[in-house]
This record gives structure tokens, C-alpha cells and sequence, in this order.
């Protein structure tokens, strides 16, 4: 009698066993069906920055229709104001969105990776002076912020343009399917020191509890240099909350982008941004009626910032068990993400 | 307390002046001035030179960021070069409308925000939880100025309703109150969604939080009426952080504003200093920055204050 019991103890155990980090993850994500659409969106969207060329089925940047059409066969989502195909300005839309959102994240979040490790780790003057910037940075309303750093960089004289253009091997004209390369990078890292401040804060705040850890002092004892610790024992410590926050920082980033682009600071003409479609003289002809034109990109828009939200929903109940099955006392718990 | 109060309110100017300093700074390290910009290619490079010596823009650098702060001392936020505009003058028919829309901003997202997430975060797991999440969700994902734009456009078509700003500009809420709210009404929303769904959410998991605490179960076994235990002793408490983030939300409410004025052609202070960044008034925009770091760092310190009301176990030393 025993043995029988024993029996499917035993396999249950092997089950677990062969739950693999990946397979947990992936059994998880079942259990949150708004993080799997989405991961539906998110691959959309990379599937569409990739191939853009291959979906858009006209040049977003030619004017050869008539103008604003209304959504049609041959053009899906209508033409704009000036007589381009809008479902192509949207695909190409999306590389711009995911490369220059991508771009301002990595800057961003390794620079405030780098500030949070050294404020929280060394603490005393650098601290005190690290934090006191950053209090500076948030006291700024956060996108006047970006438009005043946008058009300092962004400015044709600007040192820091002629840096790049001259003294990196970054290309001055198109570069990964974008027209004007140069001016995306520019905002991105305008976009990226903009989230540099907020991030600093909670990695600053976690290395802070980590380093109360006994095997830091352990380190320490063993004859560490306070670089090796930070490298070898904070940093892979805080990793998990640094990537949770670049992905509940991309969406902000990818709508900064947009916002920049629509008040006309961010990206310039060639560029197809969905800002760009958003504003200006689409927003005029929206006025009188015609709204396409504005509907579709911002669409776009919103959608992938809903994808990417609930994805990060979903990754933070998986991620951090402390925020898991917040369902409540006697809530039954679990439900769909957040 | 006090001394803590004090303490935050000696680093007040501090942050403060390194706001103006770093917009000074910025601004400065381009080449290219309002003057560039004005004359355009009509001025020689002498006429130029001429008029930054008029208007004291080639003196060094510090020398007329402490002349900018004199005039701060004396009253005088800053101008543009060539004088025709002067921030204090504007601020007069300028602040009281990016004013009302913050105020109504933060009434709506507080309205909006705080009622759904109450009743989410007691009944989780139930239909009315998880359309209140997903709603929460959509809210904090549709940016604002696509769903201003909407707000403009679909009107129109449907009803030939527009907000009466366009035409009849800027109307005082004394003068007219029904046409103020009109003008008001769609910004704020615009502008006050994405934080309400932020305030939800927020709400939802820290009532959820002290929900668990032994003082709620006392509160429970007194045999209280669940209104009283969650809208008299949990809610107080679950405040706490709901206030810390509206409080860092007002700097993304200004500069939201940024956009929300242009759209809805409301003549205030976003617009200014949107304006004033393309045309490189420094002095506007350092003005600018200065007020807003003002109400800013304030209004972290009274959220900072208000904790020890909110929860009396917290005390500063």
C-alpha cells in the first residue's frame, strides 16, 4: 500500500525536476493570457520592423498618390495629406519606433545601471553628488527636459553631432533601413538621458539592500577591490531588476520618441515616425474630418505600448515572487498578470 | 520632524538653482542664439555682433546667469532678448490657465483612479477586478496626445462639437463657467488618463497590502461594516504611495501640459516654453524650469509631511 503511494510522489517529483527555468516561464505565461498577447504584439511589431521593406507595399516616403483617400484595398489605412500610402508609413513606423526605443534604453539603462552600482555601493560624497544631479534631472518637467537636450544635441552646429558624424564610424546618412541615422541617435540618447535619473533611483535603492548581504563582507574579507565586488557580486545581483526596468521602460521610451516627433523637436522629415504622422499637417486635416491619416499610426501606437505593458505585467509576477499572486487574502489569487 | 522639514528645506534651493544652472548651461553650450535666429540671414555678422553687445549677450556666461538672478530677487522671472516679452507679465494670463488644467488633471485622475481601484483590490479575481485591470492598462498605454487629438477630431465628424477654445479663446471660469468646463473638460481627460490608470493600479496593489495588516483583522473582529474597515482604516494607509507617485507625477503632468496646450490651442505656460525652446529665449525657458523645480520640490515636501498624517506610526528624526 505504501509502495503505491509512493509511486506517483516520486513521478510528481521528477515532474518538477524537469521544469526547467524556460518551461516555468513558459507555464507561467499560459497562466497569463494578457502577457500573451502581449507577446503577440511585441513579435508583430518585430516582425514588422524587420521585414518592413518586404510588408510596406509602397515607398512611405513617395508622393505619388492622390491625397487623402480614404481606406481603400489598395490602401488599407488611406492616404495622407500629402498623398502617401499610410499603412507603409505605419510598418516602416515600426523599425523606427523599435530602433531608436532600443537604442535609448540600452544608453539609458547601462548608464543608470553604472550610476545606481557606484551611488548605492561607494555611498558617502559620490553618492551624496550622483543623487543630488539626479534630484536635478526630476525636478525638470520631464519633457521639457527632452526638448531642451534635443535641441541643444540636436543642433546642426552642435559639438556633439560634429563628435559623431567625424569621430565615430556611425554612417551620416541612412543606416539599418532609416533615412537621417544620425539624427535618430541623437534623440535616443537625448531619450535616454531623460529615463537616466528615475533608474538610478531604484537600482541605487537595491544595491543599497544587497550590499547588507553577509558574502559581500565575505568578499571583502577575501581581499576584493570594491570594482571586483561591484562587477562580480553586486552587479549579476540587481540584473533581473535592471532588464524588468528596461522592459517597463521601452514602451515609455518608444512614446517619448513619439511625442518628441510630434511637437516637431524629434525626428526630421524623411523619417518615418509615427509622431511625425501624427502631428503637423495630418493633425490639420484631421480638423476638417479626415481622420485616417492620424488614426491609424496612433493605433499603432497605443497598441504597442498596451503589448509591451502587459508583457512587463506579466514578466514582473514571474520575475519578482514577492509581487507574485497579489490576488489578495482569500482572493483565490492568480488571475490575468499584473 | 521639524528638523527634517528643515533639512529638506535648506536642499530646496539647492535643487532649485541647479535647475536654472543646468538650463543655463545647456542652452549655452550650442553655438547659435535668438539673435541667429531673429536676423536670420538678413543681419551681417557685425549687425550681429552689435546687437549681442546691445542686449548683453556676449558677456561670459556667469556674469549673466547672477544678472538673471538679480532680476529673480527683484521680481523679474526673465525676457526675451530683445525685452518684448516678460515672463512676469505673461504669467498673469498665462498661469491661471495651465493652472486650472493641472487642478482639474489631478481631480479627474484622483476621481478616476482612486473608487476603481478600492473596488478592485476587495473583490480580486472577480469580472469587475479584471475589467478595472484591463481598462487600467489600456488607460496607461493610449498616449495622450493621440487620444487628444481623437478628442478633437471625432466630435466634429459626429456631432460638430468642438471645444469652444478654438475661436473664442481662453474664457476665465468666473466669466462663463459652463464654457470654462467646456475647454477644460477634454484637456484635462486627455492629459489626466494615463495617470488615473497609474493611480488605479497603485491603489489596487497597496490596498491590497494593508489589507493583510493584524489592524485591519482587528478592525474586521470589532465587527465593523467593510465600508468602515476599507474606506476609514485601510484606505488612509494605502494612500501613502498613491501620494509619492501623484506627487513625482506632477512633473510629467507639466510637461504633458507641453503637448495638451498645443493641441487644444489653450495659450499657457506649456506653450511658452515649447516656443521659447524652438526660438532659444533662454531667460523664458530658465524662468520656466525655475517655477516649475519651485512647484515641483514643494510638492514633494508637503507629500513628504502629509505621510505622518496619513500613517501615524511614521515619524521623522
Amino acid at each position: 500500500m505504501a509502495r503505491e503511494v509512493a509511486v506517483p510522489v516520486e513521478l510528481e517529483e521528477m515532474e518538477v525536476e524537469r521544469r526547467t527555468p524556460m518551461r516555468r516561464a513558459l507555464h507561467l505565461l499560459r497562466r497569463h493570457p494578457l502577457g500573451i498577447f502581449g507577446l503577440v504584439v511585441i513579435v508583430t511589431l518585430v516582425v514588422s520592423a524587420i521585414f518592413a521593406e518586404q510588408i510596406a507595399p509602397y515607398d512611405p516616403a513617395a508622393i505619388e498618390f492622390d491625397q487623402l483617400q480614404s481606406p481603400t484595398l489598395a490602401h488599407p489605412f488611406g492616404t495622407d495629406r500629402l498623398g502617401r500610402d499610410v499603412f507603409s508609413r505605419v510598418v516602416m513606423g515600426s523599425r523606427v519606433s523599435m530602433v531608436v526605443g532600443m537604442i535609448s534604453i540600452i544608453i539609458g539603462v547601462t548608464g543608470a545601471a553604472a550610476l545606481g552600482i557606484l551611488s548605492g555601493f561607494l555611498g558617502g560624497r559620490i553618492d551624496n553628488l550622483i543623487q543630488r544631479a539626479m534630484d536635478v534631472l526630476l525636478a525638470f518637467p520631464g519633457l521639457v527636459l527632452l526638448l531642451a537636450i534635443v535641441s541643444v544635441l540636436g543642433n546642426p552646429d552642435a559639438t556633439f553631432r560634429e563628435f559623431l558624424s567625424d569621430k565615430t564610424p556611425i554612417p551620416e546618412g541612412s543606416f539599418l533601413g532609416i533615412p537621417k541615422f544620425l539624427d535618430a541617435l541623437i534623440v535616443s540618447v537625448a531619450i535616454a538621458i531623460g529615463i537616466v535619473a528615475g533608474v538610478t533611483r531604484i537600482v541605487r535603492g537595491a544595491v543599497l539592500s544587497e550590499k547588507q548581504n553577509v558574502y559581500i563582507e565575505a568578499a571583502r574579507a577575501m581581499g576584493a577591490s570594491d570594482f571586483r565586488i561591484m562587477a562580480r557580486h553586486i552587479l549579476p545581483n540587481v540584473f533581473a531588476l535592471v532588464v524588468v526596468l528596461a522592459s517597463i521602460l521601452l514602451p515609455v521610451a518608444i512614446l517619448a520618441e513619439a511625442a518628441l516627433t510630434f511637437l516637431g523637436l524629434g525626428l526630421p522629415e524623411p523619417i518615418p515616425s509615427w509622431g511625425a504622422d501624427l502631428g503637423g499637417r495630418n493633425r490639420e486635416a484631421a480638423q476638417l474630418g479626415f481622420w485616417w491619416p492620424v488614426f491609424f499610426p496612433g493605433l499603432a501606437l497605443s497598441l504597442v505600448v498596451l503589448g509591451f505593458n502587459m508583457m512587463g505585467d506579466a514578466l514582473r509576477d514571474i520575475g519578482d515572487p514577492r509581487l507574485r499572486g497579489s490576488g489578495g487574502p482569500g482572493g483565490g489569487g492568480g488571475g490575468f498578470g499584473s | 520632524m521639524r528638523t527634517y522639514i528643515l533639512r529638506r528645506l535648506l536642499l530646496l534651493p539647492v535643487i532649485v538653482l541647479g535647475v536654472t544652472i543646468l538650463t543655463f548651461a545647456l542652452f549655452r553650450i550650442v553655438p547659435g542664439d535668438a539673435i541667429d535666429l531673429r536676423c536670420g540671414i538678413s543681419c551681417t555678422e557685425e549687425q550681429k555682433r552689435e546687437l549681442r553687445d546691445q542686449f548683453g549677450l556676449d558677456r561670459p556666461f556667469y556674469v549673466q546667469y547672477f544678472d538673471w538672478l538679480t532680476g529673480v530677487s527683484r521680481g523679474h522671472l526673465g525676457e526675451t532678448v530683445f525685452g518684448e516679452v516678460e515672463l512676469t507679465k505673461e504669467l498673469r494670463h498665462r498661469l491661471p490657465i495651465t493652472g486650472e488644467l493641472l487642478i482639474m488633471t489631478v481631480i479627474f485622475s484622483l476621481i478616476l483612479g482612486i473608487p476603481p481601484g478600492v473596488i478592485s483590490a476587495i473583490r480580486p479575481g472577480t469580472p469587475i477586478d479584471w475589467l478595472a485591470r484591463f481598462v487600467s492598462v489600456l488607460g496607461l498605454s493610449i498616449p495622450g496626445f493621440w487620444l487628444a487629438t481623437l478628442f478633437i477630431i471625432f466630435p466634429v465628424i459626429w456631432w460638430n462639437w468642438s471645444p469652444p477654445t478654438f475661436g473664442r479663446g481662453f474664457v476665465p471660469f468666473f466669466d462663463d463657467p459652463w464654457v470654462n468646463l467646456q475647454e477644460f473638460m477634454l484637456p484635462s481627460l486627455a492629459l489626466g488618463l494615463a495617470t488615473a490608470a497609474g493611480i488605479m493600479r497603485l491603489t489596487r496593489s497597496s490596498l491590497l497590502e494593508v489589507m493583510r495588516n493584524d489592524y485591519i483583522r482587528t478592525a474586521w473582529s470589532k465587527g465593523l461594516r467593510e465600508r468602515t474597515v476599507v474606506w476609514r482604516h485601510a484606505l488612509k494607509n494605502a494612500m501613502i504611495p498613491v501620494v509619492t507617485v501623484l506627487g513625482l507625477q506632477v512633473g510629467g503632468l507639466l510637461g504633458g501640459a507641453v503637448i495638451i496646450e498645443s493641441i487644444f490651442a489653450l495659450n499657457g505656460m506649456g506653450v511658452l516654453v515649447l516656443q521659447s525652446i524652438v526660438t532659444r529665449e533662454y531667460f523664458i525657458v530658465q524662468g520656466i524650469t525655475f517655477l516649475a523645480a519651485i512647484v515641483y520640490v514643494t510638492v514633494n515636501l508637503a507629500v513628504d509631511i502629509t505621510y505622518a498624517w496619513f500613517d501615524p506610526r511614521i515619524r521623522y528624526t
